[in-house]
């Protein structure tokens, strides 16, 4: 790099510095307010966008303070504001929020989960691939899940809470719901999160298949799984995942691209 | 160096104008009806970068009913430490997929260090109109242009600081930039008239037609129009495209036809929007005014 080039670097990730010191001694540039108030609103807009259900248990004004916070903390990389935000839970977990809304860091965590769902890439299950279960030995068959599918483990149940705060009908019975799990003995809740026709759906999954869905991201054989997890009901899942658009195909090692 | 594919400059001519529209999220459902009144449809790259998203899903459907353009916020042509490559990756994948009429973005920086990370600052950063700035811009488009196989049109932004290592006018440099890069200029008008009102200019439009008389035509690749607000005390005007066209903007928009000819126009409205219905409207107001500067243009040529 050239020392021109290199001097003009310099200007420039110092403008971005001083930008980003919006929680320092008020800037008497009004110019440089102008870019430190876009900072924020932009920063805010995209968590609004990813965090609507987390926006409407703290509010706008929290939600705000938080972007500042985690803009700082994690600042923008990919030019994509669709990218961005992906550690407000941890924000959240060290913040004071967390001492009366313990579940919020979840929340958090839960809907980036949504989010990132939503935006990844969807395939159509490969039925030709089904083949591989009578000829292969399943030593060396694998499991590939869809680009949507994530699993969510909490002692909470997020999954209430989330739709209660997004419902429009129903909300009686959901508060309902809500307390008795609140109140009820502590469960460990496992949510399966997959991408549907387009459409971001989520439900409980029991722990077997919570296991089960980890293992397979874990790399394991389809031998490596039903040895790990006797008990688990393979030919009823594999109906349900096909079903629900959460498997991609069945591939070996060799016919791996 | 190969030579950059230049797109053919066949969107519009002197007799017919071609006028699009800003397409944002919640209007996606009425502009999926089609609209006689719009040429084209122009949206923000970046909101389509990610594979599976309902937008994605959406633009391929557009793509049926109207010419699209890109129009990018975050390349950050000017900055110094070069333009990410998983950027350019996903939107040489755009417009792989969508065969855009035009590609464009800022004559801004964005990418840079931060804590030995690299970063992106969010926003349209201003350049200094240096020698040093105007070689990074012009290396940085060079590569876009050779990376994507297309021209790029290279927009004119509103700043808010003036930058203490500027020594060129805002016009030279862009002129430069696009003759030696073989981009062309998107001029956006409002944000001339933003940058003059800022500047504390008494008379806004007529400075804002000196600076389009330093354009040469055949730089010109398309007009952006906006209306703009300000801040609370009304000191400083923000271009944040929430407002109609401002009636000095639709003043500058027909000098300009009358020195640049038919341009392919798009209005701009990103906050505080409008209903599709009323940005429509924006688009036939455009398509008036051309017609008339059109008019007038015939009988001035009558009398002469």
């Amino acid at each position: 790099m050239s020392s021109e080039r290199h001097s003009l670097a310099l200007r420039q990730k110092n403008l971005i510095a001083e930008i980003m010191q919006f929680d320092q001694a008020t800037t008497s540039s009004e110019g440089l307010r102008i870019y430190q108030n876009n900072l924020k609103a932009t920063s805010y807009r995209a968590l609004s966008i990813a965090y609507p259900v987390l926006e409407r248990l703290v509010g706008s004004y929290t939600l705000r303070l938080l972007a500042q916070r985690l803009v700082q903390k994690q600042p923008l990389s990919t030019g994509d504001w669709g990218d961005w935000g992906s550690e407000l839970a941890s924000i959240i977990e060290a913040s004071e929020l967390i001492n009366d809304y313990p579940f919020l860091s979840d929340v958090a965590a839960f809907e980036w989960q949504l989010h990132e769902a939503a935006r990844s890439k969807t395939n159509l299950f490969d039925r030709e691939s089904l083949t591989l279960l009578e000829q292969q030995d399943l030593n060396t068959l694998f499991i590939q899940l869809s680009q949507s599918v994530r699993v969510f483990d909490s002692y909470f149940p997020i999954d209430t809470i989330w739709k209660l705060n997004q419902a429009t009908d129903g909300r009686e019975q959901l508060t309902q719901t809500l307390q008795q799990e609140l109140q009820g003995p502590d469960q460990h809740y496992h949510l399966l999160i997959f991408v549907r026709d387009h459409q971001i759906q989520f439900h409980r999954i029991t722990e077997q298949e919570s296991l089960w869905l980890s293992a397979i991201t874990s790399g394991m054989s389809l031998e490596e799984l039903l040895t790990e997890l006797p008990i688990f009901d393979f030919s009823n899942w594999l109906k349900k995942a096909i079903e629900n658009q959460y498997l991609t195909r069945f591939f070996t090692p060799q016919h791996s691209l | 160096m190969s030579p950059v594919p230049l797109q053919p400059n066949d969107l519009g001519s002197d007799n017919a104008s071609y006028i699009g529209v800003g397409l944002r999220h919640q209007h996606f459902q009425e502009a999926l009806a089609g609209s006689p009144h719009i040429d084209f449809a122009e949206v923000h790259t970046e909101n389509f970068f990610a594979d599976g998203s309902i937008a994605s899903a959406f633009l391929q459907d557009a793509s049926n009913l109207y010419d699209l353009s890109l129009h990018s916020t975050s390349m950050g042509l000017g900055s110094a430490t070069g333009i990410n490559q998983n950027y350019l990756e996903k939107l040489r994948q755009l417009i792989d997929k969508i065969n855009p009429v035009l590609v464009s973005d800022h004559a801004s920086f964005a990418w840079s260090q931060h804590n030995r990370s690299n970063i992106h600052a969010g926003d349209l950063l201003p350049l200094e109109f240096s020698q040093a700035s105007l070689d990074v811009l012009v290396g940085n488009i060079e590569h876009v242009q050779q990376f994507l196989g297309r021209q790029l049109l290279l927009e004119n932004v509103s700043a808010y600081l003036e930058l203490d290592h500027s020594n060129l006018r805002e016009t030279e440099f862009l002129v430069t930039a696009a003759e030696r890069s073989q981009c062309r200029l998107l001029i956006d008008l409002n944000n001339l008239i933003v940058n003059e009102r800022n500047a504390g200019s008494s008379h806004p439009v007529e400075q804002s037609k000196r600076w389009l008389d330093a354009i040469p035509r055949h730089l010109v690749g398309e007009i952006h129009l906006a209306g703009y607000s300000s801040n609370s005390d009304f000191s400083v005007i923000i271009d944040d495209h929430s407002r109609a066209v401002s009636d000095e903007c639709w003043e500058l928009y027909r000098y300009a036809l009358q020195r640049f000819g038919s341009v392919p126009t798009l209005i701009e409205w990103d906050n505080e929007l409008p209903t599709w219905q009323q940005l429509i409207g924006e688009a036939k107001i455009a398509r008036q005014v051309f017609s008339q500067v059109n008019q007038d243009k015939g009988n001035e040529s009558h009398v002469v």
